[in-house]
């Protein structure tokens, strides 16, 4: 027995899948034209054959009228601080654009409310949820419970344990921290040619965290790779400015000065500039005494830093990309069958990487620029994680070079 | 026969005396011990006086929250919302008299900015004060719920740096000088107003039993508000602190610094049920913590992971010392 709500949205689905077949022919035809142009075509690896879809910004999904629509439920950490707006903000931005419906729900720092909120979409029959998860196994069970009944559900930014989900769209950690390291090495050979060994210290976010456990990791095994370099310590900065601040200066003092120093996160990276600042010991790049730094995030406050040679490099996370990417393979997904159908066939396969030639995410003016114009999200390599796959986003290294360029996240929110 | 008996009794009543007032200043000989052996240990920890100035200048921010929740614990109470009290009065004042894009940037005056973040904490302290001295809700459920709320309504202000401060405003906590003279002054402050004044007697009578403190004609509603409001404003002190050290409103402002107040407070000698510490011994209890905290982050030897560990060890022993100290205290009346 399929039950009514269940019914309806397998024939709401038909219905999509049926106009979208029917643009996707008038494409093929050349016939779309509509907003006369940012046509976005895209190619996605899908065991071994090449599937070509297209989406346009008059979607299919508008041209088939409101009940054609397509309609998204997000629900997400919302509140407050230019990291999340950016990357709520362009969620609603994208659907926008695309003509999706998306009805974005605050997740209020409760598992519970998320919970809620997805076994909802689910009953409402939404046609496909993306979820930021709180806490990891807290949404497990809703998420398998959307799943059941029909309804594609994927993550974003923070990674479900469930198994069920077709994808995961987020960054790397571990990447990210060895991204650090690899710039530290670099800056410290450029600061000091003429060194034989260097010395670094590890500002590393809480004990125990999953995300500071791999931001450490990855710088640390990088450093482990060369011999003349030398770990003098790793601090507990505990993801916090003032606690990151008070034990580096303190340690320096006691210890002297080192070569470099990497932080996990802005905060901290904050920190150990505010401590180099009271110890008079914060030069600009090139100059003598510089401490190479290297950090995590990018931020309104940090790209001005690295721009003004403080920090000589930041490793940012494509923030503004997480929810367009898995909207649009939600979209995709729908549109190939769904999750009794054959959704999955448009999913990219574990071990493959997906690029900015075979996806991309259509550029469209928001904020005064146009947003999403350099897909710095690529390549991703497809992992395997929970037993589902992951879209592992790129890191972008922030630099002299780039500091001010309106594709990092920091000079768009953050100048709100 | 009876003089020597006599000069017996009050040898040993001075013996106790002395032993009473040596236990009530135990946090000195120990933290003189501890100074030792990082003398010896981690040598480069207290090697100059800026060593010394930057572990102070560090220490600031949970000095006044020690102080805060001592002054709670000696009326019989405590408050577990001090950290977030620091935390929401330094963002929600951040907010007004900052610049920063999120900032309401109300007023970019120092002066507004340090009679608000005092306001704010006064306001939660005496709201607290009100809800457990005169309402009569225990207070640990009343300062949890604060705690949730408090800190909640910090993080739906803002989630990033609050910055753009007036110069003057970040000004008492950029300086170590200013800021390790404001917490010196404040501890000698309110140890003399705890030793030499009706209200501080009051807080001790209070502490120790407050049925019989209200029989004796003290208004113990009103000196637990006054208690808490006195623990709100230090707690926003600490954040405004905090917002100097930093230069900035840090989002996760006063996170975490409850345990560690009270850690302090008990180090120091404050009793956990009321009525019986001194002032000057939860700043001793500050130094300790701070000299031990610093020495273990200075160690080239110990790692970040096992520094957590050998935390819980330094307060387990503080409490094994407080134990073996109120059992012997209790002996010594006993026997008196």
């Amino acid at each position: 027995m399929v039950d009514d709500s269940k019914r309806h949205r397998t024939n709401r689905r038909t219905y999509i899948k049926g106009v979208a077949g029917a643009a996707g022919i008038a494409a093929f035809a050349g016939c779309t034209g509509g907003d006369g142009g940012s046509q976005e075509t895209s190619t996605t690896e899908s065991g071994g054959t090449t599937e070509k879809t297209t989406a346009s910004k008059t979607t299919t999904t508008k041209s088939g009228g409101s009940s054609g629509s397509l309609k998204f439920g997000f629900t997400s950490y919302v509140r407050g601080g230019s990291w999340i707006t950016a990357y709520v903000e362009a969620a609603k931005f994208y659907a926008q654009d695309q003509g999706i419906q998306l009805d974005v729900r605050p997740n209020r720092q409760s598992s519970t409310k998320q919970i809620q909120d997805i076994r909802d979409f689910a009953n409402k029959g939404y046609d496909g949820i993306m979820v930021g998860v709180w806490q990891t196994g807290a949404a497990e069970s809703a998420i398998n419970y959307a799943m059941d009944q029909g309804v594609p559900v994927m993550s974003t930014n923070a990674d479900t344990s469930s198994s069920k989900i077709p994808l995961y769209v987020g960054f790397s950690n571990y990447s990210g921290g060895k991204t650090s390291g690899e710039q530290m090495v670099k800056a410290l050979k450029e600061q000091y040619p003429n060194k034989d060994s260097y010395h670094v210290l590890n500002v590393r976010g809480i004990q125990g965290n999953q995300s500071a456990n791999q931001r450490s990791q990855g710088f640390l095994d990088v450093m482990k790779k060369h011999d003349n370099i030398t770990v003098d310590k790793t601090i507990n900065g505990k993801y916090a400015q003032d606690v990151a601040q008070n034990k580096t200066q303190q340690y320096i003092n006691a210890n002297g000065t080192p070569d470099g120093i990497y932080s996990g996160n802005l905060s901290m990276g904050l920190g150990v500039h505010g401590a180099l600042k009271n110890l008079g010991k914060l030069h600009k790049k090139g100059e003598d005494g510089h401490i190479v730094l290297t950090q995590m995030d990018g931020s309104p406050q940090v790209n001005p830093l690295v721009g003004q040679g403080f920090i000589d490099a930041a490793v940012d996370q494509p923030n503004y990309f997480y929810n367009p990417i898995a909207m649009k393979y939600l979209k995709m997904y729908v549109e190939a069958g769904g999750v009794d159908g054959g959704g999955d066939s448009v999913i990219p396969k574990p071990d493959t990487t997906v690029t900015k030639d075979q996806f991309s995410i259509s550029s469209g003016q928001h904020k005064g620029i146009e947003m999403w114009s350099k897909q710095i999200w690529s390549p991703a390599p497809i992992k395997t994680q929970n037993g589902h796959p992951w879209l592992q986003t790129n890191s972008i290294v922030i630099t002299q070079e780039n500091y001010d360029k309106p594709y990092l996240w920091g000079n768009v929110w953050g100048n709100k | 026969m009876s003089t020597q008996q006599g000069a017996l009794d009050r040898l040993l009543a001075d013996t106790d005396n002395l032993l009473l007032t040596l236990l009530e200043n135990m946090i000195w000989p120990i933290l003189l011990l501890v100074i030792i052996a990082i003398f010896i240990a981690v040598p480069q920890t207290l090697s100059t006086f800026n060593s010394i100035q930057l572990i102070l200048w560090g220490g600031v921010p949970i000095g006044l929250l020690v102080l805060a929740e001592s002054i709670c614990l000696l009326s019989g109470h405590f408050d577990l919302s001090i950290g977030a009290i620091a935390g929401l009065s330094g963002m929600l004042t951040g907010m007004v008299v900052g610049t920063c894009p999120a900032c309401w940037g109300v007023s970019h005056n120092a002066f507004v900015g340090f009679g608000l973040i005092v306001l704010i904490g006064l306001a939660i302290g005496v709201f607290n004060g009100y809800m457990v001295g005169v309402v009569g809700i225990n207070p640990f459920l009343q300062t949890l719920s604060f705690l949730i709320i408090v800190q909640g309504a910090r993080t739906a202000l803002n989630t990033q740096p609050a910055t753009g401060l007036p110069s003057l405003y970040i000004f008492p906590g950029s300086k170590p000088k200013v800021a390790i003279g404001i917490m010196l002054v404040a501890f000698v402050l309110f140890g003399l107003v705890m030793r030499y004044t009706r209200f501080g007697q009051a807080v001790y009578a209070t502490g120790s039993d407050e049925r019989s403190a209200r029989e004796v004609g003290i208004s113990t509603s009103r000196v637990i508000i006054a208690v808490y409001a006195i623990s709100g404003v230090l707690s926003a002190i600490a954040g405004l602190m905090i917002t100097g050290f930093t230069g900035i409103v840090p989002p996760l402002i006063g996170d975490g610094l409850v345990f560690q107040a009270f850690a302090g407070a008990v180090i120091g000698g404050i009793s956990l049920f009321g009525g019986r510490g001194k002032v000057t011994g939860a700043l001793g209890g500050v130094i300790l913590i701070q000299v031990i905290q610093s020495a273990l982050n200075n160690s080239t030897v110990i790692g970040a992971t096992q520094i957590q560990m050998i935390n819980g060890i330094v307060l387990f022993v503080a409490i094994l010392l407080y134990s073996t100290q109120e059992s012997i205290r209790s002996r010594i009346l006993a026997s008196t």
